[in-house]
């Protein structure tokens, strides 16, 4: 399936609305740094792998777990949109 | 004792924080577990200093308010002597809002070993895991048996189960068994440490306050470097509630040299306590508890693996590093988390196995290896870990990250974060935290 990168982003956004212990959805632009801003920390780093593989269907390769495809939504966005062919 | 079960889904070996939590999350998935530990808790246990990394896994385990209702000393930060070098940090500093603190490990484990008993897991103390037979395991139905024997009986019986989690600490059943165990040939430590009452401590202001101050005036952990250690080696000091822990960290080698053969443990101790001027100052009015001094004797170990078919290695059975930086407790704690989520993950994709644990191993290998590299005094920027490490390293916040540079600036390792990190931001932020410490002259 291909998705709009609206859609894309719209759906990642929804991880951290949902995101256990924070207490509102927190807007996140396509560029902002989850990793350094601590949006998404060690434990953070697990939950995104599974939401991102459920909601698009597809399989992160362990060798994909790679800060330069988790840095930002953008980067996330990129590697869905490679995986989905 | 209550019968053991037949079977359940995972069986943890070990009831320390990293066997508790696991047993919590796992049964908050849906999943039986049975917990064994050789022990009876509460029950001794080192390591009392915890960084406010750990109350996220507390959350997520429902056993925070449990812990701050038991009134453990907050600490403030950290108070660093290191080769005539005076600095502290405080974390409020970093940005953390939640207190660090020293803690009675007794007290500590057993309230986070109550939070898996009551979140349903089966928990048989006074038990030694004897193996894993992992012979079958992720065939179809994952099946690992499991032998054990109750603490003073003879004969040993089995438990089957799905997955098995060591998390039995420096023993590490599994690991052992597997052959997984590395002890690092440059890093020979040992530990001797021991209890004094009425110690005085370190505020975060660094003024030298009396232990009837402790809930006032909140402590710092003090670190100090031995004048003859290299900066290899260094002692702790953390006030507890009723007493003080202080304990030496050396390289194997320089306690065969240092220590006769008709020395007893204690009397070494003692006088390498006497030999610092400031600890001395803090212990003027102290005693040290007669018969207290313990000792382990083998630093440090990584593991070949940390999981495969069947099995995973969490905290100190997974590896062990130099505990100057207090990240042991938090390691375990990550490592039940994410063995929870791994085993979750694997008995619901059994075709995806194989990457759900290659993920944990790897993440698992890059934090110790993140460890150990700012722990190593003289790090080699070659080591063959030097990129997972720099991994682990990007994967964390750059407020993590400035009080990793900041630790590592107290103890004169910085460059070991600069060959980690290329992060001008987390710099900036350690070093103008870090601050000169001037103790007043008595």
């Amino acid at each position: 399936m291909k998705y709009a990168d609206e859609q894309i982003f719209d759906t990642l956004a929804r991880f951290f609305a949902q995101d256990a212990g924070r207490e509102a959805a927190i807007a996140v632009a396509p560029d902002t740094d989850i990793i350094g801003e601590g949006l998404v920390d060690s434990l953070g780093i697990f939950k995104l792998i599974a939401f991102v593989e459920e909601a698009f269907k597809i399989t992160i390769e362990p060798d994909e777990v790679l800060l330069e495809n988790f840095q930002t939504l953008r980067a996330l966005r990129n590697l869905i949109v490679k995986k989905l062919g | 004792m209550r019968t053991v079960p037949e079977s359940c889904d995972v069986v943890v070996i070990g009831g320390g924080p990293a066997g508790s939590l696991a047993a919590t999350y796992l049964t908050g998935k849906g999943y039986s577990v049975a917990l064994f530990e050789q022990q009876k808790h509460p029950r001794y246990q080192v390591g009392e200093s915890l960084l406010p990394d750990i109350w996220k896994y507390c959350d997520a385990a429902g056993v925070s308010d449990a812990i701050a209702s038991e009134g453990f000393i907050r600490k403030a930060g950290g108070s660093v002597d290191w080769n005539g070098e005076m600095r502290r940090l405080s974390f409020a500093d970093f940005g953390y809002t939640r207190p660090a603190l020293h803690v009675e490990r007794d007290r500590f484990d057993h309230i986070l070993l109550e939070r898996a008993r009551a979140s349903g897991a089966w928990l048989g103390e006074e038990i030694t895991v004897l193996e894993a037979d992992l012979s079958r395991a992720e065939e179809d139905e994952s099946e690992v048996s499991v032998s054990y024997r109750p603490v003073g009986e003879g004969s040993a019986s089995r438990i089957r189960c799905r997955y098995v989690v060591d998390a039995s600490g420096q023993t590490g059943v599994v690991g052992r068994q597997l052959g997984l165990r590395v002890f690092d040939e440059g890093f020979r430590f040992m530990s001797v440490w021991g209890y004094f009452d009425n110690s005085s401590y370190l505020a975060a202001d660094g003024l030298i306050y009396p232990a009837r101050s402790v809930r006032q005036v909140p402590p710092t952990t003090y670190v100090s470097a031995l004048p003859q250690g290299d900066g290899w080696a260094w002692l702790w000091h953390i006030i507890l509630r009723q007493t003080t822990s202080i304990g030496l960290v050396i390289p194997k080698a320089w306690v065969r040299e240092s220590k006769g053969s008709t020395e007893s443990w204690e009397a070494w101790y003692l006088r390498q306590c006497r030999a610092m001027p400031l600890l001395q100052r803090l212990l003027a009015e102290a005693t040290f508890c007669e018969g207290s001094v313990r000792l382990i004797r083998n630093y440090s170990y990584r593991s070949k693996q940390v999981a495969g078919p069947g099995f995973f290695l969490l905290g100190d059975a997974a590896g062990f590093v130099d505990p100057i930086f207090s990240v042991g407790v938090v390691f375990s704690m990550y490592s039940a988390y994410a063995a929870a989520h791994t085993i979750d993950r694997c008995l619901r994709q059994r075709a995806r196995r194989d990457e759900h644990r290659s993920i944990f191993s790897s993440q698992l290998q890059a934090r110790l290896e993140l460890s150990r590299t700012l722990a190593l005094p003289y790090y080699q920027a070659k080591d063959a870990g030097h990129a997972q490490a720099r991994e682990a390293m990007g994967f964390s916040s750059t407020q993590a990250q400035a009080l990793m540079y900041a630790a590592s600036l107290l103890t004169d390792r910085s460059g070991n974060f600069d060959s980690m990190a290329d992060s001008p931001e987390a710099h900036r932020a350690a070093t103008e935290r870090v601050r000169p410490l001037e103790i007043p002259p008595k």
